[in-house]
């Protein structure tokens, strides 16, 4: 074989390489944002488990002990190649107005590790105040990132 | 003849892929999306994929209607680069850029996503420019194996 056919079908197993590479990155997350609706045990991708949410803030305006600081756990998980990170924040809102941001909080989760994002959920006696009788809405917004190479950031209204 | 007609065949199917159907399974699919992140008008999706498909259309109709070697068949390869380089720019780029925020930040930052495609791109470039000195090489030594 000549130099330069060993050194076109090199430079076509780089190209199919970076290709693969590539399309590895771009599915992460996206695999991610849809297998959690598919499969609930091990869900495949880069993503946030944001189902879980809902039911735990339920739970502290049902409960007697509503006002003072909570927190809440939201699944994490990365059952993917390459290393990512998570960063969820979360509002509280009533009648189109946002009252409380949480802090957000963020989580580096390694090749095939998952997690957990603790988001310090601290309510005041006058935020309690303000959304009694009123229709309180969770939104904020949800980061994922594998490397360098992208961010996805999503809005959360619910 | 045959080679024209593939050429046509090939082109119409790129164009209807990358300029109808995306557009409209991003408008079909809108109002999910849309509750994520603010997507541009119809029109302005419609009308860059449209450009992008007509693009695609003509680079693989050059790339089809003409053999490696070719002069039209080269331009088609390097014009093909160029459009995959344009499409992932505008949907990794300018796209969510023109998302714009809906009260909380929404987007993509892909730089270094797009860092890669534009490697694979120029990897791609040098795998065709050797690939075509190779073959016209190939066709001087032996013009009857590569006539036939």
């Amino acid at each position: 074989m000549n130099g330069i056919r060993a050194a076109k079908y090199a430079v076509k197993a780089a190209y199919l390489l970076v290709w693969l590479f590539t399309l590895i990155v771009v599915a992460g997350p996206i695999i991610g944002a849809v297998s959690p609706q598919l499969m609930t045990q091990k869900p495949l991708g880069l993503g946030v488990n944001i189902q879980a949410i809902q039911p735990q803030v339920k739970q502290i305006f049902d409960s007697s002990s509503a006002v003072g600081s909570h927190q809440l756990e939201v699944p994490a998980f990365n059952n993917w190649p390459l290393a990512g990170s998570a960063s969820l924040f979360l509002t509280v809102m009533a009648n189109g107005q946002t009252l409380y941001q949480t802090p957000p909080a963020n989580l580096r989760l390694g090749a095939f590790q998952s997690g957990n994002l603790t988001i310090p959920f601290d309510i005041s006696s006058s935020l309690y105040s303000q959304l009694q009788g009123q229709s309180v809405a969770i939104g904020g917004s949800m980061s994922m990132s594998e490397g360098r190479f992208w961010t996805i950031t999503v809005s959360l209204s619910k | 003849m045959a080679k024209i007609a593939k050429g046509i065949g090939n082109a119409a199917a790129r164009f209807l892929v990358i300029g109808v159907a995306i557009p409209y399974a991003v408008e079909y699919f809108a109002p999910t999306i849309g509750s994520y992140i603010k997507l541009p008008p119809a029109t302005e999706v419609w009308e860059a994929l449209i450009l992008l498909g007509a693009l695609f259309a003509v680079t693989s109709f050059l790339q089809t209607a003409y053999s490696n070697g070719e002069f039209p068949w080269l331009f088609g390869k390097i014009g093909a680069g160029l459009v995959d380089a344009l499409l992932f720019t505008y949907l990794f780029l300018l796209l969510p850029n023109s998302f714009g925020s809906s009260g909380v930040g929404t987007g993509v930052q892909s730089s270094g996503l797009l860092t890669l495609v534009y490697l694979a791109v120029a990897l791609s470039y040098g795998y065709l420019i050797l690939d075509f000195v190779d073959h016209r090489r190939s066709r001087a030594q032996n013009p009857t194996a590569q006539a036939s």
